[in-house]
């Protein structure tokens, strides 16, 4: 039972510290004609940046010299117990200021309203519920993270003899460590390993994603009802939750999914802005900002992480030459914004990576020849077919999202052309073209490569889907 | 809408109400007896229904009260909780309404509410499915953490982990010569280390269960005295299960392994596999040195 109360406060405290910067990225607005941000994306980009900032914490600590203990982490807490209680009272007071807003939407809305959010508190209930009814059990929670996690522990430091040696038993040494730096927070502060408790942040980072999501919406559209119906959709996802490898389990795809999506929906909000003939300068300053640090989480939580980072940048780039022109320079420092966000995020990550051994590492950029791409072109088709397969064909185990995302696309042809709609477009394809290619240049049977991973990287990219589906239906009368 | 709630409503108070005082009375055996009748006659499915019955029964025991309360409240609040669901319908009958230039979009509104009916049906279904496969998780798993258990990995696999942490110290670096990945033994064993020069040629080579495809590996005798000296072991542990790398005349080589296996099985039981640790002695120069029949790079 301590154990309990003690993961729930240092889940509480690793929230706080995300509300306190998300107090920073998302100010509370200070004049009538500046975009409001709503409780919803408050909650979960303080969730989402939370379980971020405490692994860079983590990590940066470790870079200073310094050793993990049970006393830093219970610190660590407590500051984000205080900052994160200080923050909502702060934000409280002034919410109370502009309640009249939430007073204009009518009754039955307001209903309907209460209907959805009981559905979504349920649902992260039980992906709470369900994820601590299993320890981690699968290879890549144990073999690459949760192994980390405990050495980590253990050794309190990064920096340790075993995380480096290359014949150390752990599976992928250079994997990033957002995933065992926070595992290892939760073990600090039980004082001991165990990794059904460490479970704890996976439906929280789900509960983030999902609130940011509803709150994204929310903002961009007047059309409320239609956005927690689409947050519903996102919530339920079957590959996300309840399928075992999703949010419920210790694999890292549940967490990119979650970073992925917010990095997504910070520059879909940042490209329709852009659209309007009068975007709001703040939300042009904020959105790459929060977009980059969401993209460097991604990053730091698995590799595929930099593949999403590379489409974002080509997708962004292709859309602002193809609508942007009149507005290049500008538009050109807000993507930089993003990049630089992203690369700073992520540098002390990969310093300290340059320095681990490369033992069962893909090294996919180092095999990215036209040889090696030309050898492997039989698996192109394979994973064409395959990829086809799980999308449409096996809907019924994964989920609806790809059928419903080709049904939005083409029952609204027009709507998707538009920079921020075909902006996720273009990331969905670059997504599934970087897995295709990944498979080609692998150095293990594609059937195995593709084959064993490709349902687990759908579930990453399926809320930029839902986010397309969305866009489809939602912005039509705005 | 009056007239479904209430119908809803009545149907959930004749299922909750019986179902709880039937659920609350019947003592548990009565519930896991009638579940391992109904299981297949081999042990683990009769382990799995004893305890599948449980879990069902305490899932059960917290769920028809919450019902039966909510029915019961849904009752006493019946005007507000109907005028609830009647809002409820309206703005999704009014959301789901599709409209372009100001006319209604019949095509389109049918497929959106199909799309959105059929997408909330099927997530249903797959949260049906997700307690259930809960309930048919729990008898492996309970609340135990992973260690306890030693969750989906090999027969084998588990034996050796609980041999070497039987054997070995809690801080003890183990140099592990095998034909195995061996990263859940590392994850098991931690605080000890397990150092395992990995054969290139199965580098990126993806295992299979039950040694159906057999990864390349080195011997003792393969390995450079001074790689051994830079690891620095307190153990070195043999352990090949597949055809390539087993030596049947070496089974029970190692005496604390054979023991360890006979308190665990009886004492009839015979090894099938080759676990051989031995301790290596600091003061000892070369005490790991291969001995001459285990040479042969594979």
């Amino acid at each position: 039972m301590i154990d309990l109360f003690l993961i729930l406060l240092g889940a509480a405290g690793v929230w706080g510290s995300g509300l306190v910067l998300a107090q920073l990225l998302l100010p509370v607005a200070s004049t009538a004609s500046q975009p409001k941000s709503n409780l919803a994306e408050f909650l979960g980009l303080g969730l989402v940046t939370g379980f971020g900032s405490t692994a860079l914490f983590y990590l940066l600590w470790a870079q200073i010299g310094l050793r993990y203990t049970s006393g830093l982490a219970y610190i660590w807490m407590s500051l984000g117990l205080a900052g994160g209680a200080g923050t909502l009272f702060f934000r409280y007071r002034r919410l109370n200021h502009s309640a009249d807003q939430l007073s204009s939407s009518s009754r039955a809305e307001a209903d309907f309203r209460q209907l959805c959010l009981g559905l979504l508190i349920f649902l992260a209930m039980s992906t709470v519920i369900q994820t601590w009814l299993t320890p981690q059990r699968f290879w890549d929670e144990r073999a690459i993270f949760g192994l980390k996690s405990i050495v980590i522990f253990q050794e309190g430091t990064i920096l340790n003899e075993s995380l480096s040696h290359p014949d150390f038993v752990q599976y992928h040494p250079k994997y990033p460590l957002l995933i065992p730096l926070n595992e290892a927070h939760f073990y600090l502060l039980l004082g001991e390993v165990n990794d059904r408790w460490s479970k704890i942040m996976f439906p929280l980072l789900y509960a983030g994603m999902v609130l940011t999501f509803l709150g994204v919406l929310l903002r961009s559209t007047r059309q409320t009802a239609r956005s927690w119906l689409f947050t519903l959709m996102l919530a339920t996802v079957p590959s996300m939750m309840p399928w075992e490898y999703g949010f419920l389990s210790g694999q890292a795809d549940g967490p990119v999914a979650c970073f992925h999506t917010v990095t997504l929906l910070y520059l879909w909000s940042f490209l329709s802005a852009l659209n309007r003939e009068h975007p709001h300068p703040s939300v042009l300053v904020r959105s790459p900002l929060i977009a980059g640090l969401a993209a460097g989480m991604t990053i730091f939580t698995k590799d595929e992480g930099i593949a999403f980072f590379l489409v974002d940048l080509i997708a962004l780039s292709l859309v602002t030459v193809l609508y942007f022109r009149k507005r290049l320079i500008s538009t050109a420092i807000s993507i930089l914004q993003f990049g630089v966000t992203t690369v700073v995020v992520v540098a002390p990550w990969f310093w300290h990576r340059s320095q681990l051994p490369s033992t069962t590492e893909m090294a996919y950029f180092s095999r990215m020849q036209i040889t090696t791409l030309a050898e492997g072109f039989s698996a192109f088709f394979w994973s064409v077919q395959h990829l086809f397969q799980c999308m449409f064909l096996e809907a019924g185990k994964w989920g609806l999202q790809w059928w419903f995302l080709m049904l939005s696309l083409f029952t609204f042809p027009a709507k998707a052309i538009k920079p921020h709609q075909l902006f996720l477009l273009l990331n969905l394809l670059g997504a599934l073209a970087a897995l295709v290619i990944a498979g080609m240049i692998a150095p293990t049977p594609v059937q195995e490569h593709i084959g064993g991973s490709s349902l687990r990287f759908l579930l990453q990219i399926s809320g930029g889907a839902i986010l397309f589906i969305a866009g489809q239906w939602i912005c039509q009368e705005d | 809408m009056s007239l479904l709630v209430r119908t809803i409503l009545i149907l959930l108070l004749i299922t909750s109400i019986p179902g709880l005082v039937f659920v609350w009375l019947m003592p548990t055996e009565f519930f896991q007896s009638w579940m391992i009748e109904r299981a297949t006659p081999d042990q683990f499915s009769q382990f799995a229904a004893h305890e599948q019955a449980e879990a069902i029964v305490v899932f059960l025991r917290i769920l028809l009260p919450l019902i039966a309360i909510f029915t019961a409240a849904g009752f006493f609040f019946l005007t507000p909780v109907t005028h609830f669901f009647t809002h409820c319908g309206h703005v999704i009958s009014e959301q789901t309404l599709i409209n372009r230039e100001g006319r209604r979009d019949a095509k389109r509104t049918i497929l959106f509410r199909l799309l959105l009916l059929v997408w909330f049906s099927l997530g249903m279904v797959h949260f049906a499915g997700g307690v259930s496969r809960r309930i048919e998780d729990w008898p492996w798993y309970h609340f135990h953490a992973g260690p306890t258990i030693l969750p989906n990995i090999s027969e084998s696999n588990r034996d050796v982990i609980r041999f070497l942490k039987e054997t070995t110290e809690n801080d003890a670096r183990i140099l592990v010569l095998s034909d195995q990945k061996l990263f859940f033994l590392s994850y098991y064993l931690l605080p000890r280390k397990l150092f395992h020069p990995l054969h290139p040629e199965s580098e990126f080579v993806i295992p299979k269960a039950f040694q159906q495809r057999q990864l390349k590996a080195y011997r003792l005798a393969d390995l450079d005295p001074d790689y051994i000296s830079q690891i620095a072991p307190d153990y070195i542990l043999e352990y090949y299960e597949g055809s390539d790398y087993l030596e049947k005349d070496r089974l029970e080589e190692d005496p604390r392994w054979l023991q360890y296996l006979q308190n665990r099985y009886g004492n009839d039981f015979k090894p099938t596999y080759n676990v051989r640790l031995r301790k290596i002695n600091p003061d000892v120069t070369n005490s790991f040195s291969p001995q001459p029949e285990q040479g042969g790079t594979p």
